[in-house]
């Protein structure tokens, strides 16, 4: 069974606010395919740690801006 | 749809048509004559080669229709690819190691053949079921 990540993101709006950014126009800046970021959106994918920094990097803002997990309980 | 899941696609399909017109030719000599006079060897190898020129012959045709991502592989392609084939590793083990049993037992060559042949076609199944689910529901998570 596959395990949904439990990373969320802000991509599909951060891609709105800078100038509607187009998926294609993303994965060609962090030299991925465009499904790969399709996947990443709909939470189907768990970018690399390297990924993450340059999506951030991309947007100009810190990577806990773009992704966000949430407090295990207890927290 | 990316150019590598196309490529699994195209990998399984032939597969699957490859290995079951082989299993009717062979099965309709069976039918008609002892398994022991079938000529298997020429159609298995002949089997082999047309997966392998069928595989490249239709991924070369789809990347010339849609050249724009034509053999574009990221991290997440690699991921898959390599999931895919952890996942199809256990009947190829499976398979050679029956392959052994039935040759300790001096089982007819035929039978060896047959059982490691039809391990690898299970294995390239699997493996290729599961890229696809790795692209349609994502990369598990170990």
């Amino acid at each position: 069974m596959v395990k949904p990540t439990r990373v969320t993101n802000s991509i599909r709006s951060m891609r709105a606010e800078h100038g509607d950014l187009t998926q294609a126009e993303l994965a060609d800046r962090i030299g991925v395919t465009r499904q790969t970021v399709i996947a990443i959106e709909q939470g189907k994918y768990s970018p690399t740690l390297e990924m993450a920094f340059q999506i951030a990097q991309v947007f100009g803002v810190s990577i806990d801006d773009v992704f966000h997990y949430p407090a295990s309980a207890g927290e | 749809m990316s150019s590598q899941e196309k490529g699994v696609w195209i990998e399984l399909t032939v597969a699957v048509a490859i290995y079951a017109t082989y299993a009717v030719i062979v099965l309709g000599q069976v039918t008609h004559s002892s398994w022991a006079t079938v000529a298997y060897v020429p159609l298995m190898l002949g089997a082999v080669a047309a997966s392998v020129v069928a595989t490249v012959v239709i991924r070369t045709v789809v990347a010339a229709i849609s050249p724009k991502d034509a053999g574009k592989r990221d991290i997440r392609d690699r991921q898959i690819y390599r999931f895919g084939e952890y996942a199809g590793r256990w009947a190829v083990i499976a398979g050679a190691l029956g392959g052994l049993v039935l040759a300790t037992l001096r089982i007819e060559p035929f039978w060896i053949a047959n059982e490691i042949y039809v391990a690898f076609f299970i294995s390239a199944v699997v493996a290729g079921i599961a890229k696809l689910i790795g692209y349609r529901r994502g990369v598990p998570a170990w």
